[in-house]
C-alpha cells in the first residue's frame, strides 16, 4: 500500500489540476454582439479576479460595466491557478473574466418626430 | 483634451484577429475607441456627434504623422485593415436610422422604390445587430439581400473587404449599398453615391453635414477599399421585404462532366434535370443561392462519393411564421480540438501526416455536413455566429463560372500530391461593379478553403493559384481571408492597370496627401496600391 500511495496521489493531483482548469464560454443572447473588439479570442472586457473560496460574498456585477447589457461571458481557469487555489487550500483562487457588451436594439429617427 | 465620446486605447501587444491567423502591434497611443455611451443626446445628435469624433481622431493621426485604420469586428483572416500607427475602434458606433420620404432623391422615388427599401446604418453595426433589427424588431418586416456565413462583422467591414455570401442573382453584401458617409480628413466628409442611381435628399445631405459627391466611379472605388479611403461612418443600404430560404441538401448528385458544364453555365433547367430531387424555380419558390461543398479526397468523376450540394429557394413568410435567430448549432470542432491537430500536424511534418490528415479530414468532413433544414428560415437566422472558433484558416479565391470544372480539377490534383486539412466549398455570387471587388466576374464562382492554419495548408493555398496561373485560368482573391499570394504582380494581373489606375485616381480625387499618408498601410504598398 505504501509502495502505491504516491502513485495514488499523483494521480489524484494531476487530475485534479486537470479537470479543474477551465474555460466556460455562456452566450446570453441568441446572436451575440459586442461594443468593441478584443485582441484574438479574447472578449473586449476582462478583469482578473482573486478571491477566495472562504470568502462569504463573491460577487462581480459585470452588468452595471454595460449601458445595453451583457452579450456573453467566459471565464478561464489557467491550470497553474487551479494549481495555487490546490497549495493554499482555496485562500487564493484566481480567475480571468471576459466579457462583451451588447450592442443596443432597434433604430431611430434622423429627425426629431 | 479628448472629446466625449471618444476614449483613449490600448491594444494588447500583440494584437491578434478574432481568428489569430496573425499578431500585429500598434504604435503605443496612436488607438482610440469610439463609443455613445455618456451623452443624454438623442440617436441624431450622437451620430453627428461621432463624425466630428471621427474627424477628431484622424487629425490626431495628421499631428502625430502616424497612420490609422478603422478596425470594427476584427474579422478579417489577413492584415489587410492593419497599420503600423494606431486603431480606431469602431464597434461602438452602433446606431441604426429609419428613412422617411423627406429624405431621398425624387429620382428614387421615381424607380419606384419608397423609403421602406432604405436604411442608414453607422459603421460598426453587427450584422447579428442588422439582422434583428431587420427581421425581428421592425415591422414590417425586412432582410438583407446577401450574407457571409457567419454574422459577427461589422457592416463596414463587410463591405469594405467584399463579403460575399452565395446570392446568385443578387450579388455580395456591399452589392445593396447605394451611399457612403466618408469621413475623409480632418476637416472634410463627404456623402458618395452613385450619379447614376441617386438615393438621398439635399435634405439627408445637410443633416450629415456632408459635402455631396454624385459620381459612379467614385463610388465603385470607395465601395471596396479595406479603409484606404477614410473611415466610412454610415451606410445606405437597400433591403427586402422578409423572405425565407428553404433549404435543400443533394448528396447523391454524380460529380459528372455534364453536371460540372451545367454549374459552369448556370443552366437551371439542365441542373434539375442532373440533380436527383432539386425542385423546380419557380415564381414564390425561386433559386436564390447555391453553394457545392466538397470533401477534395473522396470526390471522384462519375462517383457521388464527397459531393454535397445546397440550395436555397426564396420562398414567402407564411402567416404566423416567428423569426428565431437562437437554437443550437450543429456539433463542430472545438477551438481546444483545432489546437490539438494544428499540434499534432505540426509535429508530424507534411511529408508523414498526409494519410492522417485525408483520415481526419474526411472524418470530419463527414461529421460536420450539417444536414438541410427542413423549414423555412430567414437569412438572419441561417447565417449565425460562427461555428467554428479557434484559430482556423480560410482562403477564398473567384473565378468565372465558366472556370469552375477545370478549376475543380486542378484543385483534386493538388489535394492528390499535398495534404490539405480542410475542406472546399463553392459559391456563386453575381459580379459587382465595386472597381476592386474581387467577385469581379459576372458570373462569379468564389472558391473556399477552410481548415486548419497549418503551415501544409498555406503551401496548398499558394500551389493552387500557382497552377490556376499555369493553367491561365483568370482568378482573384477575397481581400478580407488569407491572402498572402496576393502582390502587386498579381494584383495588377487580376484587376488590369486601368482599374488600379482609376481606384487610385478616385483616391487621390477623395483625400489630401496628408490623408492619404494616413490611411496607407503595409497591406497596399504590398499590393501595389500606393505608388
Amino acid at each position: 500500500m505504501a509502495k502505491i500511495l504516491p502513485t495514488i496521489l499523483a494521480v489524484v493531483l494531476i487530475s485534479s489540476i486537470v479537470t479543474s482548469c477551465s474555460v466556460i464560454r455562456v452566450v446570453e443572447i441568441a446572436s451575440p454582439t459586442s461594443d468593441c473588439a478584443g485582441s484574438g479570442q479574447h472578449f473586449c472586457h476582462d478583469t482578473l479576479v482573486r478571491t477566495s473560496i472562504w470568502k462569504s460574498k463573491n460577487k462581480v456585477n459585470l452588468k452595471s460595466t454595460c449601458a445595453t447589457g451583457i452579450s456573453r461571458v467566459k471565464v478561464t481557469t489557467k491550470p497553474m491557478d487551479v494549481f495555487l487555489g490546490f497549495l493554499t487550500l482555496g485562500f487564493v483562487v484566481k480567475q480571468r473574466i471576459d466579457w462583451d457588451c451588447a450592442q443596443r436594439t432597434g433604430s431611430g429617427e434622423i429627425e426629431k418626430p | 483634451m479628448i472629446p466625449p465620446g471618444i476614449k483613449s486605447y490600448k491594444p494588447d501587444a500583440p494584437w491578434k484577429n478574432v481568428h489569430e491567423n496573425f499578431t500585429h502591434t500598434f504604435t503605443p497611443g496612436c488607438s482610440w475607441l469610439l463609443h455613445h455611451n455618456d451623452a443624454p443626446l438623442s440617436e441624431s445628435e450622437l451620430y453627428k456627434r461621432a463624425t466630428e469624433n471621427i474627424k477628431w481622431v484622424i487629425g490626431q493621426a495628421v499631428k502625430k504623422s502616424v497612420t490609422l485604420r478603422a478596425v470594427g469586428a476584427n474579422w478579417s483572416f489577413s492584415p489587410v485593415a492593419m497599420c503600423e500607427g494606431g486603431m480606431l475602434q469602431t464597434k461602438g458606433l452602433d446606431l441604426i436610422f429609419n428613412i422617411n420620404n423627406t429624405l431621398i432623391a425624387p429620382e428614387y422615388i421615381q424607380t419606384g422604390k419608397t423609403h421602406k427599401d432604405l436604411l442608414f446604418a453607422e459603421c460598426g453595426v453587427q450584422i447579428s445587430r442588422l439582422n434583428r433589427e431587420l427581421e425581428i424588431d421592425r415591422s414590417p418586416a425586412r432582410c438583407i439581400r446577401a450574407s457571409g456565413g457567419s454574422n459577427g462583422q461589422t457592416v463596414a467591414g463587410c463591405i469594405s473587404t467584399g463579403t460575399h455570401g452565395a446570392a446568385l442573382f443578387t450579388g455580395a453584401v456591399h452589392d445593396a449599398v447605394v451611399g457612403i458617409h466618408l469621413i475623409t480628413g480632418p476637416d472634410t466628409h463627404v456623402w458618395l453615391e452613385r450619379a447614376s442611381y441617386p438615393v438621398a435628399s439635399d435634405k439627408f445631405i445637410k443633416w450629415l453635414g456632408a459635402t455631396p459627391l454624385r459620381d459612379d466611379a467614385l463610388f465603385n472605388a470607395a465601395l471596396v477599399s479595406f479603409g484606404s479611403f477614410g473611415i466610412i461612418h454610415g451606410v445606405m443600404l437597400e433591403t427586402e421585404p422578409l423572405f425565407l430560404l428553404k433549404e435543400y441538401r443533394i448528396s447523391n448528385a454524380v460529380y459528372s462532366d455534364e453536371l460540372m458544364k451545367a454549374f459552369s453555365k448556370l443552366d437551371v433547367p439542365k441542373l434539375t434535370q442532373l440533380l436527383p430531387g432539386m425542385p423546380a424555380s419557380v415564381p414564390g419558390h425561386e433559386l436564390y443561392h447555391m453553394e457545392i461543398n466538397l470533401n477534395p479526397y473522396t470526390i471522384k468523376k462519375n462517383s457521388t462519393e464527397g459531393l454535397y450540394i445546397f440550395l436555397f429557394y426564396k420562398v414567402p413568410v407564411p402567416p404566423g411564421h416567428v423569426v428565431d435567430h437562437g437554437g443550437t448549432h450543429a456539433p463542430a470542432p472545438s477551438p481546444e480540438f483545432i489546437w490539438m491537430m494544428k499540434g499534432l500536424l505540426t509535429l508530424l511534418g507534411s511529408k508523414k501526416s498526409y494519410s492522417v490528415i485525408k483520415k481526419l479530414t474526411s472524418s470530419e468532413f463527414e461529421k460536420n455536413i450539417r444536414p438541410a433544414t427542413p423549414e423555412a428560415k430567414s437569412i438572419g437566422a441561417i447565417f449565425r455566429d460562427t461555428r467554428f472558433t479557434g484559430n482556423i484558416a480560410s482562403f477564398a479565391f473567384a473565378i468565372s463560372t465558366a472556370d469552375l470544372p477545370v478549376t475543380l480539377e486542378e484543385i483534386r490534383k493538388e489535394v492528390a500530391e499535398n495534404a490539405f486539412a480542410g475542406a472546399v466549398a463553392v459559391r456563386f455570387v453575381k459580379g459587382t461593379r465595386a472597381t476592386l471587388g474581387f467577385t469581379k466576374f459576372e458570373n462569379t464562382s468564389v472558391v473556399e478553403m477552410d481548415g486548419l492554419d497549418s503551415k501544409g495548408n498555406h503551401a496548398v493555398f499558394n500551389n493552387i493559384i500557382q497552377r490556376l496561373e499555369t493553367q491561365q485560368i483568370p482568378f482573384s482573391i477575397h481581400w478580407g481571408k488569407l491572402n498572402a499570394p496576393l502582390n502587386k504582380g498579381r494584383t495588377k494581373d487580376i484587376y488590369g492597370v486601368d482599374k488600379i489606375k482609376a481606384w487610385k485616381q478616385s483616391r487621390v480625387q477623395l483625400l489630401s496627401p496628408a490623408a492619404q499618408a494616413v490611411f496607407s498601410n503595409p497591406f497596399m504598398e504590398k499590393c501595389g496600391l500606393l505608388d
